[in-house]
């Protein structure tokens, strides 16, 4: 098969079935919206117009070439559709309509077979059915209107939109960019092999996370996957690991989802890293795509109450991460700095609640982070406990936050230690927002950030292990 | 001097309290603006050793001054004049003190161990019953009296005894915000006087109490907590998180509260003995005191599934397995009907879980749920899963409207059957606009006694936690 650049890098796209108020207008609104540079034409069976364009009867109409379509007309339609792109010329055709082999009929099956039948004897390759299609920011193509335009090092390959659409968002939220995401549904055609062959080789890729719900080739999968994984990390998630979700997997995507144990040794043996659910997803990525590799296992923990201190060090010893204290002298010289009050403990975690988020904390954290020996560390957690405060005044928080997250990102910038935030908080009326601008603060200045001590320790320990076994393997990097 | 539990009324329900050491700006008059706004009705006294006056009220030079009865004193003087405070509470009448200030056992000197032991002798000496060092100290709704402003003056029938103030705060937060309210909260530190014990015997009693939550980092003594904990646990669901589990965590925990904390092994065979339901995070803690609390007990594993994308709904069902549930088919009628109903659109799943991404929030989908819900013979308990951030296209225009529909369908649904029912709300944080619709939806489920969790991992745990309690239960012929 040729190469997929077709599908990442189109130049002009067309959308079949861009009706005002329905899917195929917020495709072609999303694509506008996100700095697309080449021309965009709407198809309509009826013509009229949509979003301000004229649309066209038919593919065949449109005036200049056509690289892409995005189809949303009803399945029984879609096979002409398929014909009529591949007479224009069209290399890539990503198809949203749903109706084909994950209704479990007959004649959704044989939908699907006809479009594969269509486009092996074209040269047109199919995304899907059933799919959102493709993100690829460095051409402006995007299914969603506020996903970034800014270019990263991720691919995201995800068999369901919504769990696509969420990892992007939650990962980009947190400072993980993309090269390119596909969500590519029932993979009738371009499938998950595929897929990942190609991403062995795109420059533009350096991690890899896949979402998959059922494998079309296990043995070429299996091959595709441990080829992948010895040059690049690659996170997979798998949809329907039990029984059940697999049984739900099946009418989702129509794949068939395999037993867990299977499954479980196959990602084993092929060297990829496997995820139990969204969240961990995005903490692996954030911890793959910003944090550098720790060179061990001691860990320094700035900041946290007391109580919370406590329950982050079990977190962190449950991964295996261990605690360094701190040489007498250093605790010596800390005590004079700040004195004692409520809970602080001196050690390490290093209690800074009674500190604030003042100059001094920057200037222990610093001190901390910068002390050399054979116990220094190898990782700093800065740990910032929202709601754990019995007493705060809003407005000075207000400002303190502000001043916390100027400090954070100065030592993130002065130091070459790995270094994360955990920030943990509460929804609730007053927090978020707050917290929410202090990591977009820290994410923008490419600082990994999680959400509790649990999710950061395993995330890490995750990291570490993974480049552990590269070692062990004989591989570098 | 006796010391029977009846003495620790006295640390909930005082008709006066004096603040010691309440400085300007110091945490002293913290402990005073939170009590002076929390609607407090009994006296407050203000004591400092300048007698500055402080928030608008006159200070006293010492507790012997305060010309009327003291029924408790916050404690926030420095801590080598702590025990002498006590014996001036004993000489003023004052039962319950409790303290503030820290440098005692946690420091882990001999001056602090030195001095604790004097502050509990005092105690013992006096009767004067006192919490901490180390610690906030209580929060008792109903007479309103408070550690900080932001507690609900409401109550509720939740305690919660908590060895670390910090996350005494955070829980009692976090779960009041879930729509739990609390009989009384008790951050009680190192324990020097009135420890877990004492305070999990005197809630085994309290007819205000019928959930007890636990934060503990170690025991005083082991015997006779395993005791009471086994008579409370007989009579109350009791949920413990255990600070300090791991050997490096109890080194911490030793520096944090004096504690020793005792290995994990014996503490989980000690837990499981007893009857308590151990959890290993305070949201899990959170999310456990939320099902025990709102959630009718389901009378099985059959579960439900409505809502969620066609992605999100294969993972909440790879969740809700791993757990022991089962989804049952729909029935057969319904589901017909559903189908004819449905336009086609991708990747919706249309029986149980049901996708209802297509749905909106209308009447149709009021409609629908309710039947379901109340349908004989279907399910246990039903799920409503929304989840945000999955959708490729909304409109910004119309969600306020939908959520808000969406909101009086759920709550309508709930008032309507007393069938167990859950909402899952997983969502981004984010930045957008509508950020503020979610958090009325949340607010106005909760106020609706509606549980509702952030993910179907941690719904599924929770609820997977109190079946299996009842199980135990039934097993032991308890229930």
């Amino acid at each position: 098969m040729g190469s997929l650049d077709p599908i990442f890098y189109p130049t002009s796209i067309a959308i079949a079935g861009a009706s005002p108020g329905k899917s195929g207008q917020w495709f072609l609104d999303s694509i506008r919206t996100s700095g697309f540079k080449g021309p965009i034409y709407a198809i309509n069976s009826k013509g009229g117009e949509v979003s301000g364009l004229l649309a066209y009867t038919n593919v065949k109409d449109i005036p200049g070439p056509v690289d892409y379509t995005i189809c949303c007309i009803p399945a029984p339609h879609v096979p002409q559709l398929v014909r009529d792109c591949a007479a224009k010329g069209v290399k890539t055709i990503s198809i949203y309509t749903s109706g084909f082999s994950e209704t479990g009929t007959q004649e959704g099956r044989d939908l699907e077979r006809e479009i594969v039948r269509i486009a092996q004897a074209s040269r047109i390759r199919i995304v899907g059915p059933n799919c959102l299609g493709v993100y690829s920011p460095k051409v402006g193509l995007s299914f969603a209107s506020d996903f970034s335009r800014r270019v990263g090092k991720v691919a995201l390959i995800g068999q369901s939109g919504g769990n696509t659409s969420y990892l992007i968002r939650a990962a980009s939220q947190r400072g993980v960019r993309f090269s390119k995401a596909v969500s590519y549904g029932n993979a009738c055609d371009i499938n998950e092999s595929h897929l990942l062959e190609y991403l062995a080789h795109d420059p533009e890729t350096e991690i890899v996370a896949a979402y998959i719900e059922g494998i079309k080739d296990g043995e070429r999968f299996h091959r595709v996957l441990s080829r992948l994984s010895a040059v690049k990390p690659v996170l997979v998630l798998k949809g329907g690991y039990t029984r059940a979700g697999g049984e739900i997997a099946a009418s989702h995507t129509g794949s068939l989802a395999g037993s867990a144990e299977v499954w479980d040794s196959l990602i084993q043996q092929s060297g990829a890293i496997s995820v139990g659910n969204l969240e961990e997803m995005v903490d692996l990525l954030v911890t793959f795509a910003l944090l550098p590799l720790p060179r061990g296992r001691k860990v320094g923990v700035f900041g946290g109450g007391g109580g919370a201190s406590v329950l982050a060090t079990d977190e962190l010893t449950m991964a295996g991460f261990t605690l360094p204290r701190l040489p007498p002298e250093l605790i010596k010289e800390l005590m004079e700095l700040f004195g004692n009050t409520a809970g602080m403990i001196f050690k390490n975690p290093i209690d800074l609640s009674m500190v604030g988020y003042s100059q001094s904390f920057y200037d222990v954290v610093k001190r901390l982070l910068s002390y050399s020996s054979g116990d220094s560390f190898d990782l700093g957690l800065i740990h910032a406990g929202f709601g754990q405060a019995a007493w705060f005044s809003s407005s000075a928080f207000e400002i303190e936050i502000n001043q916390f997250r100027d400090f954070v990102t100065r030592i993130h910038r002065e130091t070459d230690k790995p270094l994360a935030l955990v920030l943990q908080f509460l929804i609730t009326n007053w927090d978020w927002q707050k917290a929410l601008d202090l990591q977009r603060g820290c994410s923008e200045a490419g600082m990994p950030v999680f959400h509790s001590m649990a999710s950061a320790a395993k995330a890490i320990d995750r990291f570490l292990r993974y480049h552990e076994a590269r070692q062990r393997a004989g591989k570098t990097g | 001097m006796t010391k029977g539990n009846d003495s620790l009324d006295s640390l909930f329900n005082p008709r006066s309290v004096a603040i010691a050491g309440a400085s300007p700006g110091k945490p002293g008059q913290l402990f005073l603006d939170s009590l002076l706004a929390s609607g407090y009705k009994g006296q407050i006294y203000a004591i400092n050793s300048k007698g500055e006056s402080i928030s608008g009220l006159k200070a006293y030079r010492s507790l012997g001054e305060v010309p009327g009865h003291v029924d408790y004193v916050v404690c926030c003087i420095p801590a080598p004049a702590v025990p002498q405070l006590i014996r001036e509470c004993a000489a003023k009448g004052t039962k319950a003190v409790s303290v503030f200030t820290a440098g005692f056992s946690e420091s882990g000197t001999e001056e602090g161990r030195r001095l604790e032991d004097e502050v509990s002798r005092a105690a013992r000496e006096t009767g004067v019953r006192v919490v901490g060092p180390n610690c906030l100290g209580v929060y008792s709704p109903r007479v309103g009296f408070t550690y900080t402003s932001d507690f609900p003056m409401e109550s509720g029938d939740v305690a919660f005894i908590c060895q670390s103030g910090g996350n005494s705060v955070y829980t009692t937060r976090a779960a009041t915000y879930r729509g739990i309210r609390f009989s009384k909260v008790v951050s009680y530190g190192n324990a020097c006087d009135v420890g877990e014990s004492d305070l999990l015997e005197y809630l085994a009693g309290d007819a205000e109490t019928r959930t007890v939550a636990i934060y503990i980092e170690g025991v005083r003594d082991g015997q006779r907590f395993f005791q009471v904990l086994t008579e409370l646990a007989c009579r109350k669901p009791v949920v413990v998180l255990k600070g300090g589990h791991t050997g490096a965590g109890a080194k911490a925990a030793a520096s944090h509260t004096g504690s020793l904390a005792g290995s994990d092994q014996v503490w989980d065979r000690l837990l499981q003995q007893a009857g308590a339901i151990r959890v290993y995070s305070l949201e899990e803690l959170v999310d456990v005191l939320v099902t025990l609390s709102l959630l009718p007990v389901p009378q099985g594993r059959r579960v439900g599934i409505f809502g969620g994308g066609g992605g999100a709904t294969v993972l909440g069902t790879d969740d809700w397995s791993r757990h022991g549930f089962v989804l049952p088919p729909l029935p057969e009628a319904i589901g017909e009907e559903i189908r004819r109903s449905v336009p086609t659109e991708a990747g919706l799943i249309l029986n149980n879980p049901l996708d209802l991404s297509s749905f909106a929030y209308s009447d149709r989908f009021y409609e629908l749920i309710r039947r379901l819900l109340i349908y004989e013979g279907f399910v246990d308990l039903s799920v409503i899963h929304i989840g945000f951030g999955q959708a490729a296209w909304f409109s910004t225009s119309v969600f306020d409207a939908e959520i808000n529909s969406f909101k009086d369908a759920v709550t309508r649904i709930r008032s309507e059957a007393g069938k167990p029912l859950a909402l899952v709300m997983q969502y981004l944080i984010t930045g957008w606009d509508w950020q503020k619709s979610i958090e009325d939806l949340q607010q106005g489920c909760a106020a609706a006694g509606i549980p509702v969790y952030y993910s179907m991992t941690s719904a599924a745990r929770a609820i997977d936690h109190v079946i299996r309690y009842h199980e135990r239960r039934r097993a032991r012929g308890f229930d």
